[in-house]
């Protein structure tokens, strides 16, 4: 906490936005999703400090995040991610903030919450076995641990006449399928089965024994990752109150849905996702009464992101988007103001770790030519230490 | 012989665990999806090693019980996302 209260010090002075969040790579052996997906909605807790002419300070939690703080039960990831009964609570989003008014103090606070209607994204809600090459993996496995220990067994009930030698070996080779069992590594089991297994292996399927235990693991993380680029869609509400005016200053409704395009090329371990978002923002309008929200603004836009480049774990490194985005004042417009604006918009989010990511956001004005960009830091806080 | 029981209980999730063991049919499947989380079958009296290999989203937990009537013989918890393991027990 401190590094990153540093790093907000440091950059404060320059439009930046440092941001934090647990860390949401601790489930076990299972890729992350993109930057995208953790954007749309948060995992337990997200922070964040902007600075600029609306900067402030927001913070988000989901509702299961709230009942991890006031649970008494050790909820973990595999809680978050695993139990039906979390199931609404992972997808309700709370937030709020203070951020900066027109005068440029900090006198606006920001709540709300979010819901994803649509969540196809949770894993919690796949049986990983329902897809046949998971399955056929851990059938090859069974069968191939199976086959070993009754030719080891075998050979221990051929000892004759030296019933200690026997017996300690049958309670070795006991102990060792139980260490197994727990560690999940194949040197704990006697070397003499460990050589069965290399052999059986190597006569039937001509790959290594580290590759062939290794399939089931790999396939579990190729379908988590086509789990990953499946819909999701959330609806938030977000409304703002000027404390300094003793009014509410904005509420907004927004719709965003993001799905990875990934049927026809089947590429999803670097998958295109479509990146739809729909707001309706109503403001308050400066020409009218004290206490009004006249002013209506539309903001549709419609991008495309891509994942360029994952780490040896299928984690992204690098990923792109593309967007279109119209700003439409659908009611009470200002004087000398433009009724509708077009920009293109592009960002590029490079994870420098798994801890910090940089998007950078270009947003280009194409009716106006007029290029504004800004970037921020994602710090993800590792709070999970427990559960690796 | 004697009747043994295996249960399987999953824990916070979705997952499937295969069987390979005396008098159990090649490759006996059981799914959080079915109804029926155990089986039964006829296994000879003495030392036992059944083989399984199973899936649990994320890291959630399958726990298996191997019984001779109301008698415990084994238990076994595994975590793993993608799991494999030795059920010992004497019958």
């Amino acid at each position: 906490m401190k590094n990153l209260l540093s790093i907000i010090i440091l950059i404060a002075s320059i439009n930046i936005k440092v941001q934090a969040q647990v860390s949401p790579d601790k489930v076990a052996n299972t890729p992350t999703k993109s930057d995208l997906s953790y954007e749309a909605l948060s995992q337990f807790f997200q922070s964040s400090v902007t600075s600029g002419k609306n900067g402030g300070f927001d913070f988000k939690a989901t509702g299961f995040g709230i009942k991890k703080l006031f649970s008494k039960k050790n909820l973990d990831i595999s809680d978050y991610y695993l139990s039906k009964t979390n199931k609404a609570a992972r997808n309700f989003e709370v937030s709020f903030g203070v951020h900066k008014g027109t005068n440029g103090e900090l006198n606006t606070l920001l709540g709300g919450f979010k819901y994803a209607i649509i969540n196809n994204r949770s894993k919690s809600d796949e049986n990983f076995t329902d897809y046949p090459q998971l399955n056929t993996d851990l059938q090859n496995t069974n069968n191939v641990r199976n086959s070993a220990q009754q030719l080891y067994q075998n050979e221990i009930d051929e000892i004759k006449n030296d019933e200690k030698t026997k017996k300690n070996l049958q309670d070795q080779f006991d102990l060792s399928l139980h260490n197994y069992n727990s560690s999940q590594n194949i040197k704990d089991l006697p070397v003499r089965v460990q050589a069965i297994i290399d052999s059986i292996i190597n006569k039937n399927y001509g790959i290594s024994t580290s590759d062939f235990f290794n399939a089931p693991q790999k396939t579990y993380d190729n379908i988590a990752k086509k789990i990953d680029t499946k819909g999701l869609l959330t609806l938030s509400f977000n409304p703002g109150y000027s404390w300094n005016n003793a009014r509410f200053d904005s509420t907004t409704i927004s719709l965003r849905y993001l799905a990875g395009l990934v049927k026809k090329t089947g590429n999803y371990n670097k998958p295109w996702n479509l990146d739809g978002q729909l707001n309706v923002s109503f403001l308050h309008d400066t020409t009218g009464l004290k206490k009004n929200l006249s002013r209506t603004l539309g903001v549709g836009s419609i991008g495309v992101n891509k994942i360029f480049l994952n780490d040896e774990k299928l984690n992204p490194i690098i990923e792109f988007e593309l967007a279109f985005e119209d700003d439409y004042i659908l009611n009470r417009t200002y004087k000398n103001e433009d009724q509708n604006k077009i920009t293109l918009n592009t960002i590029l989010r490079v994870h420098l770790s798994k801890e910090i990511s940089l998007p950078i956001t270009l947003k280009y004005d194409l009716k106006n030519p007029n290029l504004l960009g800004f970037f921020k830091i994602d710090w993800n806080l590792e709070t999970n230490k427990n559960n690796k | 012989m004697a009747n043994v029981t295996f249960n399987v209980i999953f824990k916070d999730g979705a997952g499937g665990v295969f069987f390979h063991g005396q008098n159990i049919p090649d490759n006996k499947f059981i799914s959080s999806r079915m109804k029926t989380k155990s089986f039964t079958v006829d296994q000879d009296f003495g030392h036992h090693i059944s083989t399984v290999a199973g899936s649990a989203p994320s890291g959630g937990s399958v726990i298996i019980e191997v019984k001779k009537g109301d008698t415990l013989l084994t238990k076994e918890e595994f975590k793993q996302a993608t799991f494999g393991g030795f059920l010992v027990y004497n019958v």
